[in-house]
């Protein structure tokens, strides 16, 4: 429960830094509700997995890096592409359709689930993000860097399909 | 490196598996073979190839056709054949789909294709995974 309390603090430890500029000018800031899920013990094993990977990573910083999490739904299976992301990084025009839970000391960001039957469980909880309204640059590169797996959810079973780890 | 469209495509498959370094290869101009140039480039590091994001610049601005652009995913073991950006949405952290998108933008019928170790190509757009196109006669 410390480990979550940490956590939460730092996802605000930004907004706090904001907070003391949005006094001179609130027009800045935007605050987001960010609801949190429970994870199903059944990607346990995953998540250790992916947590253990992204550790052998020179560039990773434990109270910094956590994960994203996109899954992308077909007939037969679902797939879940996790990155490593920084949560100073999350978009503010994502924050609606987003949430969030801890594991292990790290904060996995996800799609909220369409399907309430999943490995995602609703809690009651909410945590609040605080982002500084800014324009985007919209300059695309090829940018692989960072760590990407691949799982297939499937008939109740997730297997990993590929990963691509610790790429500077 | 510049090659004509002809000399390109078996040229660019050794460069492709070389774990260390993400290799980029954009086709640009009216046609293929001989009328045509593919535009190899590199940025000499494993995870970002920053080439390939140039020459494209260089099309959009001055109206000159993209047909294609290529790269590819190095790794000793682990690698992955399906484009990055998945993750866009939530973190505005660019990967090879908003790439896709921003060359789709100007020129819809380019493709795009991740090459693996393996020199198995990969088809994608901005929309993620593709299968390759198929020709209708």
């Amino acid at each position: 429960m410390k480990k979550v309390a940490f956590l939460i603090a730092i996802i605000l430890n930004g907004c706090n830094n904001i907070e003391q500029h949005s006094m001179e000018n609130d027009q800045t800031y935007n605050t987001y509700k960010i609801p949190r899920f429970k994870v199903d013990m059944a990607l346990y094993t995953v998540l250790d997995d992916i947590i253990n990977d992204e550790n052998t990573c020179t560039y990773s910083n434990p109270y910094k890096t956590s994960f994203t999490i996109t899954f992308k739904e077909y007939d037969e299976f679902i797939d879940m592409y996790f990155a490593n992301c920084n949560l100073n990084s999350i978009n503010p025009n994502a924050c609606a359709k987003i949430g969030y839970f801890v594991y292990s000391g790290r904060v996995f960001i996800i799609d909220i689930p369409k399907n309430k039957n999943w490995l995602f469980t609703a809690t009651n909880d909410t945590t609040i993000l605080k982002k500084e309204k800014r324009t985007e640059q919209e300059a695309f590169y090829i940018n692989d860097t960072g760590s990407q797996w691949l799982y297939r959810y499937k008939n109740k079973t997730t297997k990993l399909v590929q990963k691509s780890i610790c790429k500077n | 490196m510049l090659f004509t469209s002809a000399q390109s495509t078996n040229d660019y498959y050794p460069f492709s598996t070389d774990p260390n370094m993400e290799i980029g290869r954009t086709s640009v101009g009216k046609t293929e073979g001989d009328g045509g140039l593919n535009i190899n480039t590199t940025s000499k590091n494993a995870g970002q190839q920053a080439g390939s994001a140039y020459v494209a610049a260089y099309c959009i601005r001055n109206n000159f056709i993209l047909r294609s652009n290529d790269h590819s995913h190095p790794g000793y073991g682990d690698y992955t054949t399906f484009p990055s950006g998945f993750d866009y949405d939530k973190t505005k952290k660019p990967g090879d789909m908003q790439f896709a998108g921003s060359i789709e933008a100007k020129f819809p019928n380019a493709t795009f294709r991740i090459y693996s170790p393996a020199t198995k190509e990969y088809y994608y757009s901005s929309f993620g995974p593709e299968p390759p196109p198929v020709n209708i006669h």
